[in-house]
């Protein structure tokens, strides 16, 4: 019984990884037909600013951006939300009940005053205390909500989501810094359909280790760090292959929470944002396709493979667990809570095609590979390892995670997703991150992703931590006076 | 032909190798497991992948750093002089010798000889006039300095030649900077271009085309072309084109009319926005069958904002008549735009809006309309107050405290129009 279990098992792992590293080829394959079409149908930014911004029809759109203490960067990425190039747009800040100086920097920094407003909760949320909007001129497109302390941005969003009367919102961290020419791209993609889109998701990267001055990001780099640098692969992996991939199926399962565009009234029809969830942006997502289905209209979401966003990555395994413990429990509560779209041809192809694949290849993936390296180190223990083969096997799969992480490189080049400061020693960083990321970084997820299972299983009380943030790169000038005020002290 | 026959040569060998790959595998590896074998193809096929990639980004390195190179030395010696002659400082009528001036050229330079030397130049300096054409310091207006520029550098032709070609990514920005040049289209190239199975580039050789001879423009509209997909970029175009003739003091086409020749009701609806924006209140009347025959909610919501906007009052009767068998959300647009027409004979619909409707938002929405209805809608509003149950008491507390309540809401763009007035559109 025990030689059938151990040649069931061991077929089973095979096939499956087979399975998987084929379903990644044919995303590759469907990714770089969507980047091929992109490339034909999104002009360059001259253009898009040429067409779109003299024209009176260009939707309106709100940047939503909710804030929990983040005294440290609050300023520099308001600004550069205010220096976003685009005709028509609000920066909406929803300062969470924030416990330091975050709300009265804003005060100070944007000479900011009350506004009558009408609590219209088209969304839950809690309460809103008072609305504001800065008396300079310079600054009449941000409004600063502030409201009681919902202990999860799902909250925070749905506050803006209140305030808004755009068409179109775009919501991100106030940590994050949006490139300037990110609404026009996204918008392009919404101008340009023929159906109703419902949401835009954008390529977010890491930003630990770029330099911003005056709200402009002048300097791209990879991360030294290597955490942050094994995620900024983890994170261009996922947006360019993988949602890239499925956009080009109208099948994207997320748009990413740090930065997406979605159609206001079908947010707010479908709910808004759930603010008990911890994976609020997928499963915002999976009910606004709900909704989109239940209806029978038609929709596109799209997924743009450009750089939008940077935030900043958690630096420290302290910091990774507490994030990623976190993301497995909300894969599991999005599993539990949509398991009815679940081979469902009823709700599209993200019925039948992504969410059975979410399941098999991202939620049973660490499970699967837990037991497979426990089964390993038994047989390693028993003598029973056939080398040669094993090697092989190995040998396979470590080269297709490399040779996924190349092509990564080539798409992010042909597509130029991002302007890197020193391109070809970026490219060194990510494939030596690459290289290594199968020993360093991937076992430290896998077992995170189980905990947060096993987090979920217990039930036990789930808290939305904060990241603690170090704030951008500084200029080789900022450092250079920070050293002399220091010696002068 | 020669084309099909190298790829199908460069086909076979690729097969045969891979038949031999996969064989020599089979062989190597027969004593083994189906396992290993399939394991050991997939080795193989992923070493070949990281050298493909690694090769491609190497070459795509190469070819993009000689581009840019090309573009900067292009830039160095002649971008200055392109952004003087484009600049709005710079008069309008400069000759063919003050511009080789401005471009630190002699006529000798010229003679018998093309200044740019190959592709790879002219590319570059057609994306170097053309950045400077729409940069947001040049002035739209220095065209006939454009021209003498264009003729310069003979890159009509190679803009012609480009849009020819087969790589889409070239065609199309090719398309965008005729359209930016307004240069004339060979008419044979365009109707090909149009007849395109790509819907994208069937759009762009249609605006490059009207931008460059306004006389066509009107047959573009009249055209069936719209009909099966139309989106908010065409709107956009088309109120450029619209736009455009009227700056010329043209006459505007009657949009109603094309609003009836188009069979898709997202379609008629951008002819009808469009109207708003161009005040054709003297068409409204062409709406009337449509907006009573029609069951598209979008399509009478729109209609009905139109005649509110241009206070078409004839139309009053026909939405009061509609509005009883409309959903919530039509109802609203259709009460709104009685508002703004403001004759005083739909007060009746309105109190009737109010009593006769389970949905809050609807009897809301009839408040505020009551609220803005004159005098005498004022007064009703009161009277509704004075005499409301405990239950309706919320709804008139909640009216009480919205600073939005004098407000009709228009379409964005509307609000947008009466922010900013007729300075509509800057790009023409």
């Amino acid at each position: 019984m025990w030689v059938t279990l151990y040649f069931f098992f061991s077929y089973l792992v095979f096939f499956y990884t087979i399975t998987a590293m084929l379903l990644l080829l044919y995303l590759t394959v469907m990714s770089l037909r969507a980047q091929r079409n992109i490339r034909i149908n999104i002009p360059d930014d001259d253009t898009l600013r040429y067409i779109l911004k003299g024209s009176p029809l260009t939707p309106a759109v709100s940047i939503i951006a909710p804030a929990f203490n983040e005294e440290v960067t609050i300023i520099d990425n308001v600004n550069a939300m205010l220096k976003v190039y685009y005709p028509r747009f609000d920066v909406i800040v929803v300062n969470d009940g924030s416990t330091d100086k975050t709300l009265e920097l804003l005060i100070e920094e944007y000479d900011l005053q009350e506004i009558p407003f009408i609590d219209t909760r088209r969304v839950p949320c809690k309460p809103i205390k008072r609305v504001l909007r800065s008396r300079d001129e310079r600054y009449h497109n941000l409004i600063v909500v502030d409201k009681e302390h919902g202990g999860r941005k799902a909250d925070a969003a749905n506050a803006g989501i209140n305030i808004t009367d755009n068409k179109y919102f775009v919501c991100t961290d106030v940590d994050c810094y949006v490139e300037p020419m990110a609404l026009y791209r996204m918008m392009w993609i919404v101008v340009n359909s023929h159906l109703p889109v419902i949401g835009v998701g954008a390529t977010m990267l890491m930003g630990n280790n770029c330099v911003i001055e005056d709200g402009r990001m002048i300097e791209a780099n990879v991360p030294n760090n290597p955490l942050a640098m094994y995620q900024q692969l983890e994170y261009m992996r996922s947006f360019l292959i993988g949602k890239m991939g499925w956009s080009s199926h109208n099948a994207l399962p997320n748009i990413s929470g740090g930065f997406g565009l979605f159609d206001t009234d079908v947010v707010v029809k479908s709910g808004g944002y759930d603010p008990m969830s911890l994976a609020e942006d997928m499963d915002l997502l999976l009910r606004m396709v709900t909704y989109m289905h239940n209806t029978g209209q038609k929709y596109r979401l799209a997924q743009l493979p450009r750089v939008s966003c940077w935030t900043e990555a958690p630096f420290s395994l302290h910091t990774l667990y507490r994030q990623r413990v976190r993301w497995a429990r909300g894969l599991c509560e999005v599993v539990s809570d949509h398991k009815k779209l679940f081979f469902n041809p009823h709700y599209g192809p993200v019925g039948y095609f992504t969410l059975p694949y979410v399941f098999f290849f991202e939620f049973l993936a660490p499970i699967i590979e837990i037991v497979g390296f426990g089964f390993m180190v038994w047989l390693v223990l028993v003598g029973a390892v056939n080398w040669n083969t094993a090697f092989v096997i190995f040998g396979m799969i470590y080269f297709f995670s490399v040779s996924l992480t190349f092509l990564v490189l080539v798409f992010d080049y042909s597509m130029k997703v991002v302007k890197w400061k020193n391109t070809i020693w970026s490219y060194i960083k990510l494939a030596f991150a690459g290289a290594t990321e199968a020993f360093i970084f991937h076992p430290f997820v896998t077992v995170f992703s189980i905990i947060g299972y096993w987090n979920y299983l217990r039930n036990s009380r789930a808290i939305w931590t904060h990241i603690k943030r170090k704030g951008w790169r500084k200029t080789k000038t900022e450092e250079k006076n920070e050293n002399q005020d220091k010696a002068t002290a | 032909m020669n084309t099909i026959n190298v790829i199908s040569y460069y086909w076979n060998v690729f097969v045969t190798w891979l038949t031999y790959y996969v064989t020599y595998i089979f062989e190597e590896f027969r004593e083994f497991s189906t396992v290993v074998q399939i394991a050991a193809i997939g080795l193989t096929f992923c070493i070949i992948l990281i050298l493909w990639t690694l090769g491609r980004l190497i070459y795509q390195w190469f070819r993009n750093r000689r581009l840019n190179k090309v573009y900067k030395r292009l830039d160095e010696r002649f971008g200055n002089g392109v952004r003087f002659i484009l600049s709005p400082e710079t008069k309008n009528n400069m000759n063919r010798q003050e511009e080789l001036q401005a471009l630190e050229l002699k006529e000798s330079d010229l003679q018998g000889k093309n200044i740019l030397k190959d592709y790879r130049e002219r590319l570059c300096m057609s994306r170097l006039i053309y950045r400077a054409r729409i940069s947001e310091e040049a002035s739209l207006n220095r065209r006939k300095n454009l021209q003498i520029l264009l003729r310069i550098f003979n890159l009509q032709e190679f803009l012609e030649y480009l849009i020819n070609k087969d790589k889409m990514r070239l065609k199309t920005e090719a398309l965008h900077m005729l359209r930016a040049f307004k240069l004339p289209i060979n008419p044979w190239v365009a109707n090909q271009l149009m007849n395109s199975k790509r819907n994208r580039v069937r759009r762009l050789a249609m605006y490059a085309s009207i931008m460059s001879s306004s006389n066509m423009d009107l047959e573009y509209f009249e055209s069936e072309f719209f009909d099966d997909n139309c989106c908010l970029y065409d709107e956009i175009q088309l109120g450029y084109v619209l736009k455009r003739r009227k700056s010329a003091r043209r006459k505007i086409p009657n949009l109603a009319i094309l609003a009836l020749k188009q069979k898709n009701p997202s379609t008629q609806c951008v002819f009808i926005r469009l109207m708003r924006q161009f005040n054709q209140k003297e068409y409204c009347s062409e709406l009337e069958e449509l907006f009573q025959l029609n069951s598209d909610s979008q399509l009478i919501e729109e209609i009905s904002r139109t005649w509110g906007y241009l206070k078409y009052a004839e139309g009053e009767d026909l939405m009061n008549e509609v509005l009883l068998t409309q959903s919530d959300a039509t109802k609203i647009t259709i009460m709104h735009s009685l508002t703004r027409l403001g004759t005083g004979r739909s007060l009746g619909t309105l109190l009737d809006s109010y009593h006769n409707n389970g949905d809050p938002k609807v009897r809301y929405e009839a408040l505020r309309c009551l609220w803005n209805y004159g005098e005498e809608g004022r007064d009703k509003y009161y009277e509704l107050e004075r005499t409301a149950t405990a239950a309706d008491r919320p709804l008139f507390e909640f009216f009480h405290n919205d600073i939005t309540k004098e407000e009709i809401p228009l379409s964005k763009s509307d609000a947008f129009k009466l922010e900013y007035g007729e300075n509509l559109y800057t790009v023409v």
